[in-house]
């Protein structure tokens, strides 16, 4: 293991604590021993090829699945309790909003029940931020997929979560909204763990990448350190590419 | 090219869940009605009646053809002529949708068994039934909903008219009137199905599949939630939304659709059920059953117990499909959050049921049978399946409605787990109606039941985790 080296385990102060964390299911080893720290305010952006494990790890850390093993803390507190809940916002990859409910609907139910101060203010401003005044009272399922993606970003950031995990966030989002996004989250006080496969959202949005592959951390260090992994000066996503190649 | 695209769509329709409710139905289909009749010769149409008023009103009503989005992306854009797509989706429609009433209406016929003549054109005329409804859907599919409601309505009428000895009727055949009654079903499934092939061959036959429906695109003012709690919004959600069992399953393939229809209109419509249930039975029904003894006990009864377990089954079925995990769970510890959505569920229930509580009192005051124990029913242990039922979809293996009209799986024999729980439930609202001795006894372990499921907080959190691996965020 390259990078990062593990520190001593201070649950309160790090946003997320895990230790040993594994986990299988439907055949497949999806978490090997992951054992990862980040610090409260760090950006970090998982890495790794289609089922390297990334979105597994984020809905054990969001405690939507429970670790076979290990350990999982969130400033301290079990995902599954309310303390933990308080302080996560989680986006999953091709996230959907309740069908059911019309845009302004779905901020409002999910404003109310995550407790966000001035929710009407709040609704205002991410509208917006992601150019949807226009369509609040729209059912989802007449939004475009990007504008869908805009709803379900909105939805997990409503509360203003002090850790945001993030399975893809830009997808499908138009190149002006990716922008204001990116100057959003840059404005944000929030710890970020972000999951992508494109390595310029990784550069523009965190300081530190960990690369998973078949369920293992391969690597866990700041960009720098990434782009002058064998001081070959080959493009980066080769060097991630190889990474991932050498754990088969 | 026509072979391989129909067993390609067969394929993808049929599995091996699906077998299994056909083989269930009829089994049942000959336990009910062999049970049935040895009370009135009329049940078996009346059974008839009821299973071809939901597929054909229901088929008028929602209408199309259901495709997989991998249908429209990969089978509507190959190059394949119409001339084969439209067999072709009309026969793996047709075929999945004709087994499941002819196994759930084969068994009316035994009473028929004994003349030649009146089987003969019984089974075509069962054909006829379980083709039509696919007819009727695609003729109507495009037309307005308030054309489709009228459709679905004039099918309604038109099978009843059957039990008031009208010849024409589509059950007429199993009253007495063979010949006019299977002729003129005959004649207008034939219409139907060629206006039916005529409407979907042309050239515009991929958007016709793929856009069945006008869609609105916003939704009428239903909920309010700002300056709630949090509680309360996730009360307010749940309670105030009718989640219907959110796909027809019973024409064969699964269609999704998202509706959302308010609580209160649902009570009005069972309020003019109810109100039309007790004035036919005040002033219309001469035999009303006064005891056990009764020859029409069993009959009256019958209704009772369907209305009160299907409204527990229905209201509490669709929940799930609809909610969010990545939303709702992480704002919430699990079981505060199922917690709360159970009780909403149940007061739901017991809002819904409440017109037929009204109406049974007056039918005990008519001395009816089985009015009192029926109110009891309504009153506790309707609410209480409800729960139960909301609490096992948790455990079942939930699918969920992310795009509209799409057919997320085949049937899948673990979503069909907690059918035993459910037709125990059926049987327990029988026993209840039938021997009111034992409605504390089962008030009691239903309610058990329920606080052995509901108090057991890793219950929540085990269903919770097993849902998410199978792809449930």
């Amino acid at each position: 293991m390259e990078g990062y080296s593990e520190q001593s385990i201070d649950h309160a102060s790090n946003a997320l604590t895990l230790e040993g964390v594994y986990k299988s299911y439907s055949g497949v080893q999806a978490v090997d021993g992951i054992d990862l720290i980040i610090r409260d305010g760090e950006r970090v952006t998982l890495l790794g090829e289609n089922g390297a494990g990334k979105s597994t790890t984020m809905r054990i850390i969001s405690g939507l699945m429970k670790p076979d093993r290990g350990n999982v803390r969130i400033y301290g507190y079990k995902p599954s309790t309310m303390e933990a809940k308080r302080y996560i916002g989680y986006l999953p990859e091709d996230a959907s909003p309740y069908l059911n409910l019309s845009v302004m609907e779905n901020l409002e139910y999910i404003g109310v029940i995550r407790r966000t101060a001035n929710l009407n203010d709040r609704i205002e401003q991410l509208m917006d931020l992601l150019d949807m005044q226009s369509m609040k009272q729209q059912k989802p399922l007449s939004l475009s997929r990007g504008n869908r993606q805009k709803l379900c970003l909105a939805l997990s950031i409503i509360h203003e979560p002090r850790f945001a995990i993030m399975d893809e966030p830009l997808n499908y989002l138009d190149i002006p909204t990716q922008e204001r996004v990116f100057d959003y989250f840059n404005n944000m006080n929030s710890t970020f763990l972000i999951s992508t496969h494109i390595l310029s959202i990784a550069k523009r949005m965190t300081q530190r990448i960990v690369v998973l592959s078949r369920g293992r951390k391969v690597w866990d260090g700041n960009l720098d350190e990434l782009e002058n992994y064998d001081n070959s000066k080959r493009p980066i996503e080769a060097i991630v590419a190889d990474m991932m190649k050498n754990v088969r | 090219m026509f072979g391989k695209v129909l067993t390609l769509l067969i394929k993808s329709r049929f599995s091996k869940g699906f077998l299994a409710i056909i083989i269930m139905l009829l089994f049942y289909s000959l336990l009910t009605i062999n049970l049935g009749l040895t009370t009135d010769k009329s049940f078996a149409a009346y059974y008839l009646g009821f299973f071809f008023i939901v597929f054909l009103a229901s088929a008028i009503y929602t209408g199309g053809i259901s495709t997989t989005s991998a249908d429209r992306d990969f089978l509507l854009t190959s190059a394949i002529g119409n001339r084969v797509l439209v067999p072709a989706f009309f026969i793996s429609q047709a075929l999945a949708s004709s087994l499941i009433f002819i196994s759930a209406g084969s068994a009316s016929l035994i009473v028929i068994r004994d003349n030649t003549l009146a089987l003969s054109f019984g089974i075509v005329d069962l054909l006829c039934m379980a083709i039509l409804p696919i007819s009727m859907s695609l003729n109507m599919a495009s037309l307005p909903r308030f054309v489709r409601v009228g459709g679905a309505a004039i099918s309604v009428i038109w099978v009843i008219s059957s039990f008031f000895n009208i010849p024409i009727g589509p059950l007429s055949f199993l009253r007495g009137q063979v010949i006019i009654s299977s002729l003129f079903l005959i004649l207008v499934t034939l219409i139907a199905t060629v206006v039916s092939f005529n409407s979907i061959k042309q050239e515009s036959l991929p958007f016709k599949l793929s856009a069945m429906s006008s869609r609105n695109r916003g939704f009428k003012k239903l909920f309010s939630f700002t300056g709630r709690t949090p509680e309360y919004a996730v009360f307010h959600l749940h309670f105030k939304q009718v989640d219907f069992s959110s796909r027809t399953a019973s024409m064969g393939n699964i269609k999704i659709k998202v509706n959302r229809v308010s609580v209160y209109t649902i009570l009005i419509l069972v309020s003019v059920l109810a109100v039309a249930f007790g004035i036919y039975e005040l002033f219309f029904n001469k035999n009303i059953p006064t005891s056990l003894a009764s020859p029409n006990a069993f009959l009256y009864l019958l209704p009772e117990a369907y209305a009160q377990w299907g409204l527990a089954m229905g209201l509490s079925s669709g929940t799930l499909s609809k909610e969010r995990a990545w939303l709702g769970f992480t704002s919430m510890p699990i079981e505060k959050y199922m917690g709360v959505t159970m009780i909403s569920k149940m007061v739901q229930t017991l809002t819904i049921g409440s017109p037929f509580i009204v109406v049974n009192a007056i039918l005990a005051y008519r001395g009816m049978f089985g009015a009192i124990p029926s109110i009891i029913i309504f009153l506790i242990l309707v609410p209480v399946y409800s729960g139960i039922n909301f609490t096992l979809s948790f455990y079942k293996k939930t699918f969920q409605i992310k795009q509209e009209d799409v057919l997320p799986t085949t049937y899948n024999i673990s979503q069909f787990r907690t059918l035993p729980i459910s037709f125990t439930m059926l049987i327990l609202i029988f026993v209840a109606l039938f021997v009111p001795i034992s409605l504390p006894f089962i008030i009691a372990g239903s309610i058990g039941f329920l606080a052995f499921l509901t108090l057991n907080k890793n219950y929540w959190k085990r269903s919770l985790y097993k849902m998410i691996e199978n792809g449930y965020v």
